[in-house]
């Protein structure tokens, strides 16, 4: 995918999970295979979704609190090791790597992004109270619903602007993290036994203990101590010891 | 006015949160003559934060209340449902059903996907799993929206016992519940699921939920120590 193509994606996924609707179209979990298919690195792209949705499956935007991005996270992550950067962007770092060399370098550049990627929403915020705000204070004293409309749309036009530009500097950037990454990613995997990649599990890890502390209460643990178990026995008879 | 609540969010802004969208929404119920129409706009622009998706009580009542001349107790009755819609928002929400259709979403995925052997078939059984998960959400959420907004409308003040109601929702409890015993479920599937597609079988998913397991008994530090593990077992591998 060409660098314009990549950004317009991004803005929508960026407009998509607060300002606009809220429809969750950008969870990882429905996103991330869909892209993953689309630009050819599907394996890459199921793994992100899953692990990063089990990550922040319990991680609330309540108030005015940010919590970790997780949509534009992997969004921005898979497009960028899908960037086609012609000449000047040198060959993709990904050629002749396994498919699970590109698992790993995602999960590398996605998780910590989840944590970077709300400083967006932050600035946008910040710039809604120190530009906006004032003007549609003067829009309400004058009594002028028109003009509220109008700047609406402006606010709306600046956010997209806002993601776009951010996109438009953060997926080259990444592209540029991932090629000195590769090596560590291709070491990461080829290196496991019976060619496990231990970071997923890892995470998977991780969100089992983060959902522990939000169970809420004995019932709730007890429920989740009965899924698990049930899982363990299903994954047991689908897939077998190996 | 619903189409325009899906934009309650977009001037987020720390001085009065929620409160250029609310404005926003707000306007086509605005009364007509301008001096009442500016004095609506001024209380409209007041302080509002609660969950996005439960504004429809608010717009419904302001509706209803805006053209009969009783803006001053639509602004009582803003102050007082902020702190209930918020909490109940989060709580239906947040913490309900987004968790609970991403976990049915993972589910869904990692089991549709095991029958399959091509690799595109799984893909695309993979696809179809998450959509429905999506899917599924949208359709309680836009229902919830249309359903807080005909509810203000109807009812004008006396949908402050609809917003109070939502904190004891049986939908509360239900979800939570559901939500423990499916994630529960989930995280060895998606395990087993992605190990499986590797050919290392059931061994290491099981064994690194095995150390989040452990894990549960350390509260304050529940996720440490599967961080902890991760170094040392990616150190190891290198």
């Amino acid at each position: 995918m060409t660098l314009l193509p990549a950004v317009l994606v991004c803005t929508l996924v960026y407009l998509e999970s607060w300002p606009v609707g809220q429809f969750l179209l950008g969870r990882p979990a429905l996103l991330l295979p869909v892209l993953g298919i689309l630009g050819g690195q599907p394996l890459a792209g199921l793994w992100l979704g899953i692990v990063l949705e089990l990550l922040t499956l319990r991680s609330l935007p309540m108030g005015a609190a940010l919590p970790p991005d997780p949509a534009l996270a992997g969004v921005w992550t898979l497009l960028a090791l899908d960037l086609d950067l012609g000449a000047a962007g040198g060959p993709p770092p990904l050629d002749g790597a396994a498919g699970e060399a590109g698992v790993a370098l995602a999960l590398l550049l996605a998780v910590p992004l989840c944590w970077i990627a709300p400083w967006l929403t932050e600035a946008q915020r910040r710039l809604n109270g120190r530009w906006w705000h004032p003007r549609f204070e003067a829009a309400v004293l004058a009594g002028d619903d028109r003009r509220c409309g109008r700047l609406m749309a402006a606010t709306l036009a600046q956010t997209a602007l806002l993601g776009a530009a951010a996109a438009a500097i953060a997926l080259p950037a990444l592209r540029a993290a991932a090629t000195p990454l590769l090596p560590l990613a291709e070491r990461l995997t080829a290196s496991a036994p019976a060619r496990l990649l231990p970071l997923p599990w890892l995470l998977l890890a991780v969100a089992l203990g983060a959902l522990w502390r939000h169970a809420g209460g004995r019932r709730g643990n007890g429920l989740l101590y009965l899924g698990a178990g049930a899982g363990a026995v299903l994954t047991l008879f689908i897939w077998g010891w190996p | 006015m619903l189409w325009r609540s899906l934009l309650i969010q977009a001037a987020w802004n720390y001085r009065g949160m929620q409160h250029l969208g609310l404005l926003f929404a707000q306007l086509p119920a605005l009364p007509a003559e301008p001096g009442a129409r500016r004095a609506a706009m001024g209380r409209a622009f007041g302080f509002y934060n609660a969950h996005p998706y439960l504004c429809g009580y608010l717009l419904g009542a302001a509706a209803r209340l805006e053209p009969l001349g009783q803006g001053e107790d639509l602004a009582r009755l803003k102050k007082a449902a902020i702190p209930p819609l918020g909490a109940a928002g989060d709580r239906l929400f947040w913490a309900g059903l987004k968790p609970l259709c991403g976990t049915v979403g993972v589910l869904a995925l990692t089991l549709l996907a095991a029958g399959e052997t091509a690799q595109e078939g799984k893909l695309a059984r993979a696809v179809v799993a998450a959509a429905l998960a999506t899917l599924g959400y949208n359709l309680v959420h836009v229902h919830w929206r249309r359903r807080a907004l005909r509810d203000g409308h109807r009812l004008g003040l006396g949908v402050a016992a609809s917003i109070r109601a939502l904190a004891t929702h049986p939908g509360l409890a239900r979800a939570g519940q559901a939500l423990s015993l499916l994630a529960g479920l989930a995280l060895p599937l998606a395990a087993g699921r992605a190990m499986a597609a590797e050919g290392g079988g059931a061994a290491a998913p099981l064994l690194f939920l095995a150390a989040g397991v452990a894990s549960w008994q350390l509260p304050a530090r529940a996720v440490a120590l599967p961080l902890l593990l991760a170094a040392l077992a990616a150190l190891w591998m290198l």
